[in-house]
């Protein structure tokens, strides 16, 4: 298999991963909202927070382009041109959604309380979700 | 601002190479070949010059600004 191929079935495989992780941001910033799980003591709080931010963590790690840090020769042709572009552009895309969910927040927030960590968690949630699905449809349209 | 217009098809096939063969030599992804072809993407300088030089044409044979025709 050249260099090529192997890169465009790593590529397909990274956008469907980026599809299934805005999943599981979003559930995972959902569930926590509902009202059985608000009577949490603080150290089962602090251990889901925590877990939510290795989780954001991480995310983040993987729409950032540190595989070109690792110098490997396929890392040239999985963070080309043309993914620096859609990189760019689905960060573009959750800096919006932040925006809107943070202005929608405001809104909300004038008639009912919402505590400052869930707002953050929704807030950054938004932006990723929008920014993972934003790059993995770019990813997957462009590789048709 | 105009748009990018390009023969990176045409050049392509008429060397007989696929998407990937000229990506392979380029030391490119697919998908950027790909979106370039369709003018989704438009190539940094850098980018054209060197599919310019695995097709072995000046990159105006294959780049073009869409108001100059």
């Amino acid at each position: 298999m050249t260099m090529v191929e192997r890169a465009e079935r790593k590529g397909r495989a990274r956008a469907v991963l980026f599809y299934m992780m805005g999943g599981i941001l979003t559930v995972n910033v959902l569930l926590p909202l509902l009202p059985l799980e608000r009577d949490g003591d603080p150290a089962s709080k602090a251990v889901v927070l925590g877990s939510w931010l290795v989780m954001i963590a991480l995310t983040l790690c993987n729409l950032l382009p540190i595989a070109r840090l690792t110098r490997h020769p396929l890392a040239a042709f999985m963070d080309d041109e043309a993914t620096g572009a859609h990189r760019i552009k689905a960060l573009a895309a959750g800096f919006w959604a932040a925006i809107l969910s943070g202005a929608v927040l405001a809104i909300v927030a004038s008639y009912r309380t919402v505590g400052a960590v869930d707002a953050a968690k929704l807030i950054i949630t938004a932006a990723m979700v929008v920014a993972l699905s934003s790059f993995a449809t770019q990813e997957l349209r462009a590789a048709r | 601002m105009s748009e990018l217009l390009n023969s990176l098809k045409d050049e392509r096939e008429r060397l007989g190479l696929t998407q990937a063969g000229l990506a392979e030599r380029a030391g490119v992804s697919r998908k950027t070949i790909n979106t370039v072809e369709n003018g989704v993407f438009v190539p940094s300088t850098t980018l054209a010059l060197r599919l310019a030089r695995v097709l072995g044409r000046p990159v105006e044979a294959i780049f073009r600004l869409a108001d100059d025709q």
